[in-house]
């Protein structure tokens, strides 16, 4: 079934119109060298050239967010349930990669407790994302865990830039469908589903050098104790990039931070890579050298989170393959597991 | 601004000047006590915490100041040459040098940072000192925007 | 280029094989284009993982600090001038004892950054020879330094009044998450317990609000004044983009004007903040 195309210089006029709505409005936009998703920038200023150097886990799981506040009267504690500041957004322009993490995290986020936090939020935003005809960046490697440059996952609205000028749009669900009519005022014509098939094979032969991460997760369980994780992480400096600029790590640090009557208790972000995050009370560190915590990485993203959930807790956006400051490529050693595995060891 | 000068913690009452003090033990303390055994008259609102000696001051004392509500922050001690413990001073002298420099290159107002030698027998100089500081940090006003830094998503 | 490979490389070989060092820490060809990664090798054998180029970016010296390096009785590194600065940093504050390290100093025309832009020391260095080391590999360079490069970038911030500059800042560290790279990435933050990471009592919040991001910055910032040196691990780190720079530059000026002090030029001097002199400045003090 053929679907809408509009010309790519619309696609700002249409963040515009979607923001026009009553929506909070978050793109991506050049700041420097980088792209960053930012929000209440001029769509204007959207910038689609690359994957942005942050990603939109900032929107559904602040680096800082209040979940209650206190206040002492007497001897007595009041508290004050809050709930997060949420408004209809929309992201327009996400990267698939981005929008797929949305669902890698949904059901740790609605597991034992459902985190009102995050659901609020997710529920509130609509995701128009824009495919990537071809890998934008070296790092990336996301047909490795499941997804694609034109996946559809977590997208209300999709995105395929065909060729410089024809962008093809696809309403994927009812959210998506109800702003089907901001989008057609721009229609200039309609591709088939031939011309959506070239786009999607073009993406992924741009990343057929990509090997498959279909058996690391029972390599994993039979090499714990592997020269693998001293070899391979020497140059860890245990900085918390990696995890911060990841759209599927989640730890959060819990912390109450009062000034004279009351306070507020904040969930911040925290990091595995750290040294400190296992430190127990009685002084002992289970995880007291980095080769153990970047095995802890590993082992939770391609081993137990998909044991609890189906799911490797990854999209393969490349993130913290670009921008480690020394240069650790996570694909290099779960690539390097896979490659074991695949030849018995 | 008008409204952080009604804030919460007053009771509803104006706003006045949250100065704090750090002073040594050994010289402005004891002149501060010479002011008051002399019945000398100042402004209430000066909040003092002693330390043994300038030397003991960290830039993380004012910073805590700063975000726990302070408008101004003194650090004050003995003369050079007269430290208790030889040298304490003169280290925190360069202590000083060096983060009043920083915080200026951060855009803090530098009228609400004050430097001061005040002697044990210099309780008129405590007195003179303390009230033409809040009488600065009274005409400034609160120093809500770094107090109020906090907003959170 | 290559003859510097090479070089490093031969001396490595011959550290190791004689058992002069337990380990070399160099740096090995990246995993991405326009990337090298530090590495860590024991054997003679390794010692062709090894290259010299123009990206090798990264202050190896950050691993003196960490296990297992930290641990060793002897260990070989590769430097650049501006790296070996921080050694002389840390021997100063007798850190590293100066028989620990095998500097293998290498003449630097100059690293690239992100997108090959060419870095603010790059433009202001005066030790693309080394001075201080046990053996160097390269051609011999005469630097020719910009004396202003560093200037015009404190010039900004300068130019602006404190309302300004309180509202870059707080626009600029507003972006901190608090990853501790910059940190972690410098060979001078060397607490085996951060002040951020205390809690009994908690100075610095932990939170990556603006005002516990402040508190992280100015902090850190503080604690370098009169031993950064420059080399801009910290800025290249950050995955937020902050100019950090502005800051420790800034540092470094006042404790030039103030003590006319540089960090990481001589191991014998005193660094500034532990000394005095009766006739420092004391105009600002009432």
């Amino acid at each position: 079934m053929p679907c809408m195309t509009l010309d790519s210089t619309a696609l700002a006029k249409v963040a515009r119109d979607l923001s026009g709505q009553g929506r909070r409005l978050v793109l991506p936009v050049r700041e420097g060298p980088e792209l960053f998703y930012r929000e209440g920038a001029d769509p204007e200023a959207l910038d689609l050239a690359t994957i942005p150097k942050n990603s939109v886990k900032e929107f559904f799981f602040p680096k800082c967010d209040t979940i209650l506040k206190y206040r002492y009267t007497g001897s007595e504690v009041e508290v004050e349930d809050v709930t997060p500041p949420v408004e209809p957004t929309v992201i327009f322009g996400a990267r698939p990669c981005d929008a797929a993490s949305l669902s890698v995290v949904e059901p740790l986020w609605n597991w034992d407790y459902k985190d009102k936090f995050f659901n609020l939020r997710r529920e509130n935003t609509l995701i128009v994302t824009y495919a990537c005809r071809r890998a934008p960046e070296e790092a990336c490697f996301c047909v490795s865990v499941g997804v694609s440059p034109s996946s559809e996952d977590g997208a209300d609205v999709l995105l395929l830039p065909l060729d410089e000028a024809r962008v093809a749009v696809k309403f994927l669900t009812d959210a998506g469908r109800e702003v089907q009519a901001v989008f057609e005022a721009y229609k200039t014509g309609e591709a088939d589903d031939a011309a959506l098939q070239a786009f999607a094979e073009e993406g992924t032969v741009s990343l057929s050098h990509r090997k498959k991460l279909d058996k690391v997760q029972g390599w994993l369980d039979k090499h714990f104790e592997d020269p693998l994780w001293e070899e391979k992480t020497f140059q860890c400096i245990g900085c918390g990039t990696c995890t911060f600029l990841c759209p599927t790590c989640h730890c959060f640090d819990i912390q109450d931070e009062s000034v004279f009557d009351g306070g507020s208790r904040l969930k911040s972000w925290d990091g595995c890579q750290f040294s400190l995050f296992t430190l127990h009370t009685s002084g002992h560190n289970p995880r007291n050298v980095q080769p153990q915590r970047y095995r802890q990485r590993i082992l939770h993203k391609y081993g137990i989170y998909p044991s609890k959930f189906g799911k490797i807790l990854c999209t393969g956006c490349g993130r913290c393959v670009s921008h480690c400051p020394v240069n650790l490529s996570l694909y290099d050693v779960v690539a390097t597991a896979q490659e074991r595995a695949e030849k018995g060891e | 601004m008008e409204e952080a000068r009604q804030e919460h913690g007053n009771n509803g009452a104006a706003w006045e000047p949250r100065i704090v003090a750090f002073i040594c033990n050994w010289c402005t303390y004891t002149g501060a006590d010479l002011a008051g055994t002399s019945r000398m008259k100042y402004p209430p609102n000066v909040r003092v915490i002693k330390i043994p000696c300038t030397g003991r001051f960290d830039p993380l004392f004012m910073i805590k100041a700063f975000e726990r509500g302070a408008d101004g922050v003194l650090v004050s001690g003995c003369h050079p040459g007269d430290c208790h413990y030889a040298a304490g001073n003169y280290n925190a002298r360069r202590k000083f040098t060096v983060f009043r420099k920083l915080l200026e290159f951060l855009g803090v107002d530098m009228e609400r940072v004050w430097f001061s030698w005040i002697s044990a027998s210099e309780g008129g100089k405590w007195v003179d000192t303390i009230t033409r500081f809040t009488e600065t940090i009274r005409e400034k006003g609160p120093f809500a925007e770094y107090r109020e830094m906090i907003d959170v998503g | 280029m290559s003859d510097r490979t090479e070089r490093i490389r031969e001396i490595a070989r011959k550290w190791l094989a004689d058992g002069a060092v337990e380990a070399v820490v160099g740096w090995a060809e990246g995993t991405l284009g326009g990337r090298t990664a530090p590495v860590l090798i024991r054997k003679a054998e390794e010692a062709d993982r090894l290259v010299w180029n123009e990206h090798c970016t990264n202050n190896l010296m950050t691993y003196l600090k960490r296990a297992p390096v930290q641990g060793m009785a002897s260990v070989g590194i590769v430097a650049k001038g501006c790296d070996i600065k921080a050694l002389v940093g840390l021997i100063q504050e007798s850190q590293v004892p100066r028989e620990k390290v095998k500097i293998l100093a290498v003449t630097c025309p100059g690293v690239r950054g992100a997108g090959g832009t060419v870095p603010v020391k790059c433009r202001a260095c005066d030790v693309q020879t080394p001075v201080f080391y046990d053996e160097i590999a390269g051609e011999k360079i005469d630097s020719e330094p910009d004396p202003e490069a560093r200037g015009q970038e404190l010039a900004k911030v300068d130019a602006m009044n404190p309302a300004e500059r309180m509202a870059f800042w707080r626009k600029e560290l507003d972006k901190c998450i608090r990853c501790y790279a910059c940190r972690q990435a410098c060979p001078l933050c060397i607490c085996s317990r951060c002040i951020a990471e205390k809690n009994q009592p908690q100075w610095v919040e932990t939170s990556p609000h603006p005002r516990g991001n402040f508190s992280w910055n100015l902090i850190r910032a503080y604690h370098l004044a009169g031993r950064c040196v420059e080399c801009e691990a910290c800025e290249t780190a950050c995955p937020v983009n902050i100019p950090r720079m502005l800051l420790n530059r800034a540092m470094a000026r006042t404790v030039k004007e103030a003590f006319d002090y540089e960090a990481g030029r001589d191991p014998e001097v005193q660094p500034p903040l532990r000394t005095f002199q009766l006739g420092d400045d004391n105009s600002f003090i009432l």
